[in-house]
């Protein structure tokens, strides 16, 4: 029993003796084995025993571990990181307002907070404790001992390493063991190198590895190659769907298009196209017969504009839609839908027209009508004053979105000189990155639009003339030195939020040529009727409100022919 | 070879003790060999009850997996979900399965907090019904979500083609987030509470296979006393983790109703009475799986009649709260002279559910009303009825719950009545057939019973039994009746 031979093949690999192991009868005895052991002067025992006795560790002198810090420590960092985690992801990266609760709240993020600091918590503590016992660790020499075999299951065994002096069993510790009360004991040998994994699992994870590096290795291959064929899906989402898209070639008709040519005998279904200044905004007296005939083709009514004598020919939209070949009719990407000729080479050419039409009945009515379709769809990009600043276009610029272009302002002399058909025609065709409104805006709507465009405008250039005699004096008392006003007041300037607007009537055609949004929408509700507005609204509209924002008044939009208003209202 | 000498016989105990907690006069080599021979035991020897049974819960299983990809291929809508009842039975199935997996971890890490050493032979079985019917539970909460290929969206990846986050102010987010926490930690429990048995299973191995198997589970466990000191602090910081979420678990599931403002989910009520409701199941579901194995497996002196009795009084207790949980959402319909509310709970009772609402209250409520009585506590095949029962009347629950809330809702126009269709029955019976492959194969292969911990407590029951027969053996030991667990450092005074 004294010596068992070390079950380490020693010839496969050198071995070096490591301790002793010895084998108690039970827990107690283990226990008082241990502390006659450390009381001999021996240290760093182990023991190694099928469930944790009471008293061994202090008889061990294990001290206690210092695991429960490191999970401290773990647990707290997971904790601050996810509360951070949704921070950033609620609250900054991907806000999303819900009935108005607040973005980040502490009681709504600690549900989440508390199952990640118990995740972080629970996994360090397990990897920690393998970690810090050095598993796994699937074989080791001890597990070959004779001695070692029911260890797991009922065996009290003491360990006593060797010490630097000790490299070979030596028969007095032997017998000192068993006067500590050992039953039975076995030197433990363990190869002087670490055993590494054996050969066959070397080759297996060899294997392995080789295999898993095939698809990555493939993907590599391929990369950057091109193929004819469309992308695999393994699962369609909804953005997959099997349908022809415009301009795509079909292999269902003939002509292999997509987009199918309007069967012969379509009628145009729209409004009558019977008065061209009203309908077109062109002037019926320049236009010859020749473009009358080209802008009433069903096919392209409305890129009447594109027509003209420029651009559209080198798209071979000229020929006109019905007699063209389907193969050109479908190169000209019907020249007023996406892009309408709105380009400054085509604008001289066409003879817009220069006054509203006759037929246009211009009153108070026509102005309240355009203010409010303004603000319904061009404001949100041209703003409440047409200084081109609305919340589309701020936002876009926030975000810098770097296809937004920004909208013109409409107090650009470019776009005050333009005549009012062809502003008429921006509206219905749109122009540059402004699609066109022409499908959303009835043709009165359109005028009534035009018309407050103008009012807009008229309103930074306007002068104290402008602004009716009896307002007058509210104004002087604002800035009792009037100064002429520079003629080309650049519309940065947000003098005019300050001038009482001079509109007449309520609400109509009151512009709101503020430098923001915000200072506009209050600067809508001033009407000369209330007095008391200007001067509240003065100072806060715009702190250089003396040198510049007195003298430019607001002004009547009846200018464009329908003054009366401005006398009624005091 | 130790023995713990269990010198107390019946008639010698004084009366304030209690019956052992580990019957007959085991040794920890009888120990081992009791629970490991149920997982030695050769593949042809197989007891032909498990076989009948794996193969009648593995057809079901596989019914399960079947169906699911059913309706994968055509859609939520082979299931009754449908208007106004969107939350049909899959969310029944889950807030179900979920509820009994908190047994596990309750007998696993609070009992063992709070020193019940009599947890020992019951909390192997408990947790590893645990992890099943977290498994259970996730299923249907995964394939409920309609396109099932997207699931990964419930986690808070960076993602450019979504280019959103999930919302951390949702009851259902925390949802995903506490059923996964629950399941990863519960199996980490579960699995490192094992790995000490695994490592005798592992030196007890005759074939190599089994070697291989049990080797690489057990992570080269070699019983170092030094390995067991950081062992235990670990299950001790894994048990006081594991408390507090076993209750945030269905503390959250509950949120799933109790935040949405629903007469009859909008309750303050429902995080104690669905965490109750949790460890009332759960305790039933432990007790139906454990009586019929330890009959078959024989493990009736670890798995005691002291233990059973133990569980039966659980479930009485959390019975009689989810009883009043019950009568207090109906003080509290009135009370808040809500008419919505008072509608929602009288129509729970006597409305066109009234048949699930009775079942429900005649399962949870009455029958564990009989554990008041030693005889039915103590009588085996009336308390295993009585917990069949009480695992009807938890699903009736989770039924009444979601379903009469949901068919009745503000609008009479949109009320509607919620009639499942066969996917919906084959899918819960189905996960059943899952639950019960997976516990059959545990029951086969790993250590049912946790050895180490077993012969730990005869060990400390040999110390009792020394002071009680006057030794004076390690008189501190008997002055902390519970600490056969405690940390080195508390020990100081040894």
């Amino acid at each position: 029993m004294a010596h068992h031979a070390p079950a380490i093949e020693p010839d496969r690999d050198e071995v070096a003796f490591r301790g002793y192991l010895a084998e108690f009868a039970g827990p107690e005895a283990l226990v008082h084995g241990a502390e006659a052991a450390r009381t001999a002067g021996r240290t760093q025992l182990d023991a190694h025993v099928p469930f944790p006795v009471h008293g061994l560790d202090d008889a061990l002198g294990i001290r206690p571990t210092r695991l429960p810090w490191l999970v401290f420590i773990m647990g707290v960092t997971g904790g601050v990181s996810i509360l951070l985690f949704q921070l950033w992801v609620n609250g900054i990266d991907y806000p999303w307002i819900i009935s108005g609760k607040p973005l980040f709240s502490i009681p709504a993020n600690i549900p989440v907070t508390f199952e990640v600091t118990v995740l972080f918590s629970a996994f360090t503590a397990f990897l920690a404790m393998l970690a810090i016992n050095r598993l796994p660790r699937l074989h080791q020499p001890l597990m070959e001992t004779a001695i070692f075999d029911g260890v797991t299951s009922d065996k009290f065994v003491l360990f006593i390493p060797a010490t630097v002096s000790e490299s070979a069993p030596a028969a007095d510790l032997e017998s000192r063991l068993r006067n500590w009360g050992a039953t039975n004991t076995e030197p433990l040998y363990a190869p002087v190198r670490g055993a590494g994994l054996p050969r066959n699992l070397k080759l297996l994870l060899i294997c392995l590895a080789s295999l898993l590096a095939i698809p990555p290795f493939f993907v590599w291959g391929m990369r950057g190659v091109p193929s004819e064929e469309p992308r695999l899906h393994v699962i369609f989402d909804m953005d997959d769907q099997p349908k022809y898209k415009a301009q795509q070639t079909s292999v269902f008709f003939a002509d292999a298009r997509a987009m199918r040519p309007q069967v012969p005998g379509t009628v145009e279904w729209s409004e009558d196209v019977g008065a061209i200044d009203y309908e077109r905004g062109l002037d019926p007296a320049r236009v010859d017969d020749t473009m009358i005939s080209l802008l009433l083709q069903p096919d392209e009514g409305d890129a009447a504009p594109a027509v003209g004598d420029n651009a559209a020919p080198a798209e071979g939209t000229a020929p006109g839609a019905e007699g063209a070949a389907p193969g050109a009719e479908g190169n000209a990407p019907p020249a007023g839908g996406g892009n309408p000729a709105g380009d400054a080479a085509a604008e001289p050419e066409l003879p817009w027209l220069e006054d509203f039409p006759s037929s246009l009945v211009i009153d108070e009515r026509l102005m309240a009508r355009g203010r409010a379709r303004y603000n319904i769809y061009c404001a949100v990009c041209h703003g409440l004053g047409g200084d081109g600043n609305g919340l589309v276009s701020q936002r876009a610029i926030e975000l810098q979105q770097a296809t937004w272009v920004p909208p013109t302002s409409l107090h650009t002399e470019e776009v005050v000189k333009q005549p009012v058909g062809q502003i008429y025609n921006t509206i219905v065709n749109g122009v540059r990155k402004m699609p066109a409104y022409g499908d959303q805006i009835l043709p009165q709507d359109r005028w009534a639009i035009v018309l407050y465009v103008r009012a807009l405008q008229r309103s930074r250039k306007a002068s104290l003339e402008d602004v009716p005699a009896n307002l007058r004096g509210d104004l002087e008392e604002l800035a009792p030195a009037p100064a002429p006003t520079p003629p080309g007041d650049p519309p940065a300037t947000p003098a005019n939020g300050a001038t009482p607007q001079g509109a007449g009537s309520r609400g109509a055609g009151t512009p709101q040529g503020t430098g923001t949004p915000e200072e506009g929408a209050p600067a809508e509700t001033i009407t000369p009727t209330d007095p008391d507005a200007p001067v509240t609204e003065a100072p806060s509209g715009n702190e250089a409100a003396p040198d510049d924002a007195a003298p430019t008044e607001g002004d009547a939009p009846p200018a464009e022919g329908d003054a009366p208003a401005i006398e009624e209202t005091p | 070879m130790a023995t713990a000498d269990l010198r107390i016989a019946d008639d010698m105990v004084d009366p304030r003790t209690r019956r052992p907690l580990v019957e007959g006069n085991p040794t920890f080599t009888s120990v081992t060999d009791d629970v490991c021979r149920i997982a030695e035991v050769e593949l042809r020897k197989t007891n032909k009850f498990w076989i009948l049974f794996f193969l009648f819960s593995a057809s079901l299983a596989t019914m399960f997996g079947a169906l699911i990809g059913h309706l994968f291929l055509t859609g939520t809508g082979v299931w009754g979900n449908n208007h106004p009842v969107y939350w049909g039975w899959p969310i029944v199935n889950f807030v179900f399965w979920v509820g009994i997996g908190h047994a596990g971890t309750l007998i696993s890490a609070i009992l063992f907090l709070f020193r019940q050493q009599w947890r020992t032979s019951i909390n192997r079985f408990a947790e590893a019904m645990t992890i099943f019917a977290v498994v259970c539970a996730a299923t249907f909460p995964g394939i409920h979500v309609g396109r099932v290929w997207l699931v990964y969206w419930l986690a808070p990846l960076p993602s450019e083609h979504l280019a959103m986050w999930p919302q951390f102010r949702s009851p259902l987010l925390w949802d995903v987030f506490a059923v996964s926490t629950y399941g990863s930690v519960s199996l980490v429990f579960w699995y490192m509470g094992m790995i000490p048995d695994l490592a005798t299973l592992r030196d007890r191995a005759k074939t190599a296979w089994r070697r291989v198997f049990y080797g690489v589970l057990s992570l080269g466990w070699n019983g170092s006393m030094r390995h067991w000191v950081r062992y235990e602090k670990t299950y001790t910081i894994l048990a006081a983790l594991a408390a507090p979420l076993v209750l945030s678990v269905h503390t959250i599931v509950s949120f799933d109703f109790a935040v949405s403002q629903l007469p009859g989910w909008h309750t303050t009520i429902f995080p104690p009475y669905f965490v109750a409701g949790a460890i009332f199941s759960g305790f039933a579901m432990v007790m139906t799986l454990a009586i019929p194995a330890r009959e078959i497996y024989g493990l009736k002196h670890l798995i005691t009649m002291r233990h059973l009795e133990n569980m039966n009084k659980v479930i009485l207790a959390t019975g009689s709260m989810v009883g009043y949980a019950y009568a207090m959402e109906f003080f509290i319909a009135w009370y808040s002279a809500n008419p919505y509310e008072s509608f929602a709970f009288l129509n729970r009772a006597f409305g066109p559910y009234w048949w699930a609402y009775w079942t429900m209250v005649t399962c949870n409520v009455i029958s564990p009303q009989l554990f008041w009585f030693k005889w039915i506590r103590t009588n085996i095949p009336v308390m295993f009825v009585i917990t069949i029962f009480v695992n009807i009347g938890m699903w009736f629950e989770r039924f009444v719950i979601t379903v009469t809330s949901l068919s009745r809702d503000f609008l009479p126009s949109s009320w509607g009545y919620f009639s499942p269709t066969w996917v919906d029955v084959g899918m819960l019976i189905g996960s059943f057939g899952l639950f019960m492959t997976l516990f059959l194969l545990f029951l086969r292969f790993l250590p049912v019973v946790a050895m180490a911990e077993i012969k730990m407590t005869m060990e400390h029951q040999r110390h009792l039994a020394h002071a009680a027969a006057g030794h004076a053996h390690h008189g501190e030991v008997e002055s902390h009746p519970g600490d056969f667990r405690q940390a080195p450092e508390h020990k100081d005074h040894h």
